[in-house]
This record gives C-alpha cells, structure tokens and sequence, in this order.
C-alpha cells in the first residue's frame, strides 16, 4: 500500500460526493429524530444502494452512518432527547449548556468532536488496520463479561449525586433489562403474556420513554427550553459563538483523540456498540479530570468525550467486517450484503484482491468526516434556534413525533404504549431524582451481560473462576476496581485538603 | 418556582435531601418531605422483581440466575429505602404525600390531559391511520397547552402530519397504520399513473 494508492483513493472518494452527501442528510435527519437508526433506514434504502456501483454505495451508506452518529447529538443537546443510543451521555452536559444559553456552543462542540473525532479514528484505522483486525479475537465471552461489568461502574458514575437512588435506578433498569426470553434455553421470562416482550424490552421506546417523553412533560412547565434569564443572551449568539464551541473542543483535543479511540476499540468488539461507548468514554472523561465535579452542569468534555466516541465506532464497526468478514453489528451485516452482492468475497483476501474497495470505504469515511466539518458545523447556528420557540408549541410536536417514532424500531403498535409507559417512569424518576440514564445504561446492559456470563460460565462448565482465568480479563478487572477506587480515593484526599486548609485558616 | 439541579432535572419546591416537598408550604418553617412520591420508584422496581421472581421460580438455574441475582439485590435496596422513609417520618422531617408530583396545578392538569390524548392515539391508529390520528392529535396537544389561534393549530397540525406522510408513508414505505387518507391518496395515485 503506497502513498501514492491512499492518495488516489481520497481523489476518488472527493469526487463521489454526490453519493456522501445525500447520505449525510439523510443521517441526519435519521439521527435527529429518535427511534431512527441507521439501521433500519440502511436496510429499507438498500435497493437503490445495490443499483449503484459498489463504491457509489459504500460511499452513500458511509455519509448516512456516520452521520447519524453526530444527528443524535443534536436533539440530546437541544431538548435532553437523544436521538440515538449513542448521544445519550451527551444529554448529561449538553442540555444544561444549552440552558444556561450555550446550545449554539455545544452544538458546535459537538460536531466538532464528532468529525475530528471520526477523522482520526479513520486514520488510525487506515495506519494499523492489520492490528486492529485481531483486536477482537482477544475480546472473548469471559473479556466481554468485564467490558460490561465496566459498564454497570457507570451507573456508579452518572448517579453520583445521589448513589443511593441511582442504584435503585440502575437495579431497576437491569430488572427490566432481563425481562424476555433467557439466552440459553430461550424460556420467557417476566413477559406479562406480551409476545412483544419476547425479544426483550426493544431498546427504542425505553429510550424515547425515559428521555423523550419524560422531558416534554417536564418542559411545559417552563415557556421556552432555554432558563428565562439566559434568553435574550442566548438570542445574541452569532459567529463569534460557533469560534467560541470550535475553541472549547480545541482546547480539549487530547480528550477529543482518546474518548474517540475508546469508541475505536469498542466499535471492534461484537454486541458493544456506540452506547457504551459513549458512556465509558464520558465515565473516563470524567474519572481522570481535574475537574470532575464540573460534569453534568454543562461542561464540555462532556459533550466531547460521547459525541468523539460515538463517531470512533463507527469505523470500528466496520473492521471485523472487511477484514475477517465477521459483521459485529446489524450496520456491518448491511455492509456485507451490498459487497457481497457485488461479487466481492470479504476477509483477509480483499486486502489483496480489491484494496481499493477495502481501504476505500475507510477513506470515504474520512472524507464523509471532512464533508461534515465544512457542512454541518457552520447549521449550528440556525439549528440552535428552535430552543426560542416556545414550549406550548414544542411540547405537542415532540409527542407527536417520537408516539410514532416509537413504531419505527420493530414496527409495533405495542411499541408506541410501551414508550408512553417508560415515559410516565420516567417522569416520576426525574421529579423525585432517580437517574433516568442509570436506569437505562440497565436497560442496556443487563441483556448484554447476562448473554456473556451465561455463554463463558458455559465454556468454564459453571465454574465461577473462569472470569479470572485470563491475563486480559485479569487486567481489565484491575481496571474496573481502579474505576470504582480512584473517585473515592481522589475525595478522600480533596476532603484531607480541605480539611487541612479550613485548619490552616483557624491557625493563621 | 422550581429549581433545577445540574443533570437539567426540574425540581420543584426542592427540600435539603431533594425529595418533593409537600404542596402545603409554609414560608416561616422548611416544608416536610414527600416521602410517599420517593417510594413510586422503588415500589415499581420491587414489584417488578417480585413478579420476575415468582414466575421465574420453576425455570432451569442458568435462566434465572441473572434475574435472581439482580432481583435480590433491587428487593434489598428498596428495603433499605423503606426503612430509610419510615425513620424520617418518625423523625416527623417527612410526610406520606405525593407532593407537587400530584398537586392539583395547571401543569399537571396538562400533562394528565396530553397522556390521556397520546394513549388515545395509540389505541385508535389502526382505524384512524396515521396522518389522521397525528392531526387530531396536535389539534388536541396545541389546544391543552393553551395555543388558541386556529391558523397556527391548523398548519402545526397540517405540516407535521404531512411531513410524517411524505416521509415515513409516501418515500420510506415503513409499516405505520395505515386509514382513510392513506387509502385515498394512495388511490388518487394508483389513478393517476
């Protein structure tokens, strides 16, 4: 591979813009409005993607996925709704911004984080992709078992106001997390005789219910989404406001290539996906800050370290697909449906067969990255605006609207109550201060880890020792306690500091 | 009127440890915790797990361990919360009230009404359709929150229906009820080509 070939490649890519930037408005739009994925919209556009050339639509399918990711920013940051589950950790910081009179700032955050964020993942996966294909051959049932223990430590970390009640949300996220059928025997289980609880609680309307019903409700209490005070200031905002957001990421830009190789990593390993990561990159963020008591009240790198992950998978995902011809996830299957519909044998030998199709798509990733700076960043701006608009009208429409995209997931009318359900949860959880996001990183996991400790207790042959009987996973347990230990270490010496100081005022 | 803690959750009439206060508040002394809206939670998490529980009682180890294990630990929280509750109403710092979370406010009248419409619409899609009920709908929602003028009521309600028509309907084919307006213009342009 020479530079010379790569160079070629982002020529190449550079002139079908035609087919990344329709994708990306289309991602858009899917991204902003929750219970959209990519996924689904992928699977019903994959007729027109399959009459373009294979290039043609990978290139389309890349701009729509990608930028999907940075779409589900946008209503986590405006109205505290994440479009999609990899923006709901941006909620934590980017709706408080945007209360205090800051969403033009954030949105820029934002998107920056999301396309510097992606660029890099997409060059870094460029430079060592031979390596990274083998990553997820060392994440087995017992390593991925620990992954999402890490993940539940986040529970810790987003309720860390009050733990007490986060836990109790969290608990209870993971108790709706295992209704449905077992993964081993598949007995149902807890299902209220609901054949649409079989699969499991869908994701989508535990998502929209928590987040956006449960908002829109408590919205209408205030006249505009933006605190009264901060209004008129946050009508001033212009140009001056966007350089401030580009600044704010800038200034972060170690934090913006770390989170976004977390997301990287996470992309690689099957089932993981942009949620967790998103959260382990904000958890991490937030664990070794300086300044960690600052999150949640509207500060940026915790808009940065989410949204730069989030992205980061996206080329992730794509790895185990081209590579070993394994799809990690529904978007990589999709991928491998167009590719293997146009001939192309996926593993190791399309390297060698069709490198411009295999490194192609990561450079199409990168130029649809590029695209997105220069396009999407400058709409911050315009698309701050509708948090002017006054509730009375907002809140309807956001009911309205995510009622139906409820349905959008699976396509069952079941669907819309089950949101409307989640939503009254969830309104009762925020006025009496139990974590909406604990209950649904629960949500989330518990199904996730219950299929891993199930499958490696299997392979141990139900000996509990088997999580800790590999150097890897021994490792990484080392790394959840040190997750768990270092807030409680870092306040017991913040509290030994104060302590100290308020004794050395008594003195003097 | 109410406060707002950093995660952005509204709070109203906040007390020391951020349970919802009583609605009868008294300016000279600090209003009593209503502990009864704090134990909604934890009541439904626990009910859940007693249900996940029993039923689950028969099946194979490996398909309950997890529920087992999970449904455990919740029960045991919720309990220490009970008991949490019970000594500060024995300590007389809270009450058994539901607070501000079910106070008769114009607030809450609208949110009850807006479930009740959503819950409508849901229930109703499959004969009105989609863009029909989602019309009604908005007219509904604009109407409860106090929107009068009927040229806005009308076009929100037009737009947004339309626009869910034309993009998940008409372009993306998803399989969202379907009723009389669909069925007619689908036949309008099954006639026309």
């Amino acid at each position: 591979m020479t530079d010379g070939f790569i160079l070629n490649l982002f020529v190449q890519s550079f002139g079908l813009w035609w087919a990344i930037v329709p994708g990306m408005l289309i991602g858009l739009a899917v991204g902003i409005l929750p219970g959209f994925s990519a996924q689904n919209t992928l699977i019903i556009l994959m007729p027109l993607m399959l009459t373009m050339s294979v290039e043609a639509g990978t290139a389309f399918m890349i701009g729509l996925y990608c930028t999907t990711q940075l779409g589900g920013g946008i209503p986590a940051i405006l109205f505290n709704m994440p479009g999609e589950g990899g923006a709901a950790a941006t909620t934590l910081d980017g709706y408080p911004m945007t209360r205090k009179g800051q969403a033009q700032q954030a949105l820029v955050c934002c998107f920056a984080a999301s396309a510097f964020g992606g660029l890099v993942t997409t060059l870094a996966t460029l430079a060592l992709l031979p390596w990274l294909s083998q990553l997820g051959m060392y994440f087995k049932s017992v390593e991925m078992v620990i992954v999402m223990v890490f993940g539940l430590t986040l529970i810790a970390a987003v309720a860390s106001r009050d733990l007490f009640k986060g836990l109790i949300a969290g608990f209870t996220g993971l108790m709706i997390g295992a209704i449905g059928a077992d993964p081993v025997f598949g007995t149902a289980r807890a299902t209220f005789g609901f054949l649409e609880l079989y699969d499991g609680v869908p994701l989508i309307p535990a998502l929209i219910g928590l987040f956006a019903i449960s908002e829109a409700l408590e919205m209408l209490e205030q006249e505009t989404v933006v605190q009264a005070d901060k209004l008129e200031e946050a009508k001033k905002a212009d140009w001056k406001d966007t350089f401030d957001g580009m600044w704010m990421m800038l200034r972060y830009w170690w934090q913006t290539i770390w989170t976004s190789m977390i997301g990287l990593v996470i992309g690689i390993l099957p089932g993981a996906g942009s949620t967790v990561a998103a959260f382990m990159a904000y958890h991490y963020s937030k664990l070794l800050s300086k300044t960690p008591e600052l999150y949640g009240t509207g500060h940026p790198p915790g808009i940065i370290a989410p949204e730069s992950a989030n992205n980061g998978v996206t080329s992730g995902t794509l790895i185990p697909v081209l590579a070993l011809g394994i799809p990690g996830g529904t978007t990589g299957a999709i991928m491998m449906v167009v590719l293997t519909y146009h001939g192309l044998v996926l593993g190791p030998r399309l390297f060698i067969e069709k490198p411009q199709v295999a490194y192609g798509v990561f450079v199409q990733m990168a130029v649809c990255y590029f695209f997105m700076a220069i396009m999407i960043l400058p709409l911050a701006r315009y698309m701050s605006r509708v948090v002017w608009v006054p509730t009375k009208f907002l809140v309807p429409m956001i009911l309205s609207l995510v009622a139906v995209a409820a349905f959008s997931e699976r396509e069952y009318i079941f669907d819309m109550g089950l949101a409307l359900v989640f939503g009254v949860i969830g309104y009762v959880a925020r006025k009496t201060r139990y974590e909406v996001t604990a209950m649904l990183i629960g949500v989330l996991m518990g199904p996730l880890l219950e299929t891993y400790l199930l499958r490696a207790l299997r392979i141990g042959q139900g000996d509990w020792t088997v999580l800790f009987s590999s150097t890897l996973g021994n490792i990484l347990w080392v790394m959840v306690a040190l997750s768990l230990l270092l807030p409680w270490i870092r306040d017991r010496q913040k509290q030994g500091v104060l302590a100290q100081s308020q004794q050395a005022g008594y003195e003097s | 009127m109410h406060n707002r803690c950093g995660t952005g959750y509204a709070l109203p009439h906040p007390t020391k440890r951020g349970h919802v206060a009583a609605e009868t508040e008294n300016t000279e002394r600090p209003a009593k915790a209503a502990l009864g809206a704090d134990l909604i939670i934890p009541a439904l998490g626990s009910a859940l797990a007693i249900y996940y529980l029993t039923t689950t009682a028969d099946l194979d180890w490996e398909a309950k361990s997890a529920g087992l294990f999970v449904g455990t630990v919740l029960l045991a929280l919720c309990a220490v919360h009970l008991v949490r509750t019970v000594i500060s109403l024995a300590r007389g710092t809270g009450t058994l009230g539901f607070g501000a979370l079910v106070a008769n406010t114009r607030h809450n009248r609208q949110r009850l009404a807006l479930l009740v419409l959503v819950a409508l619409f849901i229930a109703t899609i499959s004969w009105t359709g989609t863009t029909l009920g989602l019309f009604l709908l908005l007219i509904a929602a604009l109407l409860v929150m106090g929107v009068r003028e009927p040229a806005r009521i009308l076009g929100i309600a037009f737009c947004t229906s339309a626009l869910v028509y034309i993009m998940l309907i008409y372009l993306l084919d998803t399989r969202l009820p379907r009723g009389l307006i669909e069925k007619t213009i689908a036949a309008a342009l099954a006639q026309g080509s």
